[in-house]
């Protein structure tokens, strides 16, 4: 379930998502009920998300600005 | 000389073109306490003004309190400018008003707390209406003075712990009687422009009562409260609350605060999802070791030496099973050895030729016939004696009738034989 959304939506994926994924499958794989193939699945899905994440996290170009109530346009502050 | 009797219509008809055209009733500002507040639903506000000795009627009309800076509440200390106006119908003239000032802090705390206290039974302070504030947020618009040093403190903290979100700055008066509805339209003008802006900051830095007054004007909680977007308020210093801080999604005690809560650390973000990179690492390591040790546990040699060591065991409780055996039956025999001697020992004791072997001699007179009396016996009968090893045929030489054995031996009967 989990592996299909993160294939369809891998583009999209929020950072909070991509975190909360990360955080989700380091949790189950910590579990002792975990099986062998479920720990190898949540393995791989939290090192895509770990990617998303650094992904996010590396492509920052913040952009301060500032409105122009005349032309309702936004420009470099 | 009097006029000619007028009718009522006429004379307050009179009046009114004459307190109209009066240059000071035109235009004036009088102060006094409020009292007799009423607001009608209509909209319109009646109260009165008055001091020790007098009061005059007011009213507000609905168009005009939408501009009132602040709440009314009897017993306020207020400066009502308008014009004075006749009701010709009832003979009653009244304050017009056109605009209200409050002048004090005292008299603003009386208005901050009449706010406050509507805004609350309306729920627009409710915990149920709080919008969560977003983790990771994109943009973040920033609603403040452009000049202030607001501006600057949350820009500078932004970009000390984000290099990600950007920062939309929507310049507008924050002090003044124009201040609060350039607030209130910048908040709207964001939600209707920019509805991604994942968060706003609405505030101003420091200041008097007076200044920071504004943000305690209902048309700018109002406009906080229809906001889409999450709103951190943060205005003045960490002592000052305003309306807007009840109303906001967050209030932040400073413009530094607000950018501090407003977007999250990258550095720490970072390092945390590097953490949790290594915890899965770790914990997928853990996992597949556990799994390996469990299957090294059932490998063939494992299974074939623990075969063996229940063959093993197998075959000592046999041993054991075996041995038990033994040492029973030897017992048994040894018993049976035991009973078998005792046996013997007392069928020796029965066995009449057992007494010849210790010198005894058994007497017959003719064969199968034993001699145990020597009342029959007569000198020179022919007796015969068994010893243990053989027979003697004897002659009887003489007989001595009651006598012992041991008698005879020492006696001349064996001395003469």
């Amino acid at each position: 379930m989990a592996k299909a959304e993160l294939e369809t939506d891998e583009k999209k994926l929020s950072f909070e998502d991509a975190l909360r994924g990360l955080e989700k499958a380091a949790e189950a794989l910590k579990s002792e009920e975990t099986t062998l193939e479920d720990a190898i699945r949540h393995y791989e899905e939290g090192v895509r998300f770990y990617e998303c994440c650094s992904e996010i996290l590396n492509a920052a170009k913040q952009k301060i600005q500032v409105f122009e109530e005349s032309s309702e346009t936004l420009a470099d502050f | 000389m009097a006029l000619k009797p007028v009718s009522v219509s006429q004379l307050n008809s009179y009046i009114k073109r004459i307190l109209q055209t009066d240059p000071i009733l035109g235009n004036v500002s009088v102060m006094g306490e409020v009292s007799n507040l009423k607001f009608h639903s209509s909209g319109h506000v009646y109260f009165s003004l008055k001091d020790a000795n007098s009061r005059i009627n007011c009213f507000l009309p609905s168009d005009q309190r939408r501009y009132l800076r602040f709440e009314l509440a009897d017993g306020m200390q207020v400066t009502a400018s308008g014009f004075v106006y006749l009701y010709e119908r009832g003979g009653t003239y009244s304050l017009n008003v056109r605009e209200i000032s409050v002048n004090g802090r005292g008299n603003l705390s009386i208005a901050f707390e009449e706010l406050k206290k509507r805004l609350d039974q309306e729920g627009l302070f409710d915990a149920k209406y709080k919008k969560e504030l977003p983790v990771f947020p994109k943009k973040v618009a920033v609603i403040t003075s452009p000049t202030g040093a607001a501006v600057r403190d949350i820009i500078k903290i932004i970009k000390s712990r984000n290099d990600y979100a950007d920062v939309l700055i929507f310049p507008c008066l924050v002090q003044g009687p124009g201040a609060a509805p350039d607030i209130s339209r910048c908040i709207q003008t964001v939600n209707r422009l920019y509805p991604e802006v994942d968060v706003m900051i609405v505030g101003r830095g420091g200041g008097s009562m007076e200044e920071l007054w504004a943000f305690n004007e209902e048309i700018v909680a109002r406009s906080i409260f229809l906001s889409e977007i999450p709103v951190i308020s943060a205005v003045g210093h960490e002592t000052d609350f305003t309306i807007a801080d009840f109303v906001a999604d967050l209030r932040a005690e400073t413009p530094t605060a607000a950018a501090q809560a407003a977007v999250p650390d990258l550095r720490k973000l970072r390092e945390y999802s590097r953490q949790l990179l290594a915890d899965l690492s770790r914990a997928q390591g853990q996992k597949l070791q556990y799994y390996a040790m469990r299957l090294s546990k059932n490998s063939a040699e494992q299974m074939l030496a623990l075969l063996l060591r229940k063959a093993k065991l197998s075959e000592m409780r046999t041993n054991q099973a075996l041995e038990n055996l033994r040492y029973r039956m030897d017992g048994k025999i040894r018993d049976a050895e035991h009973r078998l001697a005792q046996a013997q020992l007392r069928l020796e004791g029965l066995n009449p030729y057992g007494p010849l072997e210790r010198g005894y001699g058994m007497v017959f007179r003719r064969p199968g016939e034993p001699l145990s009396s020597v009342e029959k016996v007569r000198e020179g009968d022919r007796l015969r004696v068994a010893l243990s090893d053989g027979v003697l045929d004897c002659v009887v030489d003489k007989v001595f009738p009651g006598l012992l054995p041991g008698e005879v031996e020492g006696g001349t009967a064996h001395g003469e034989s």
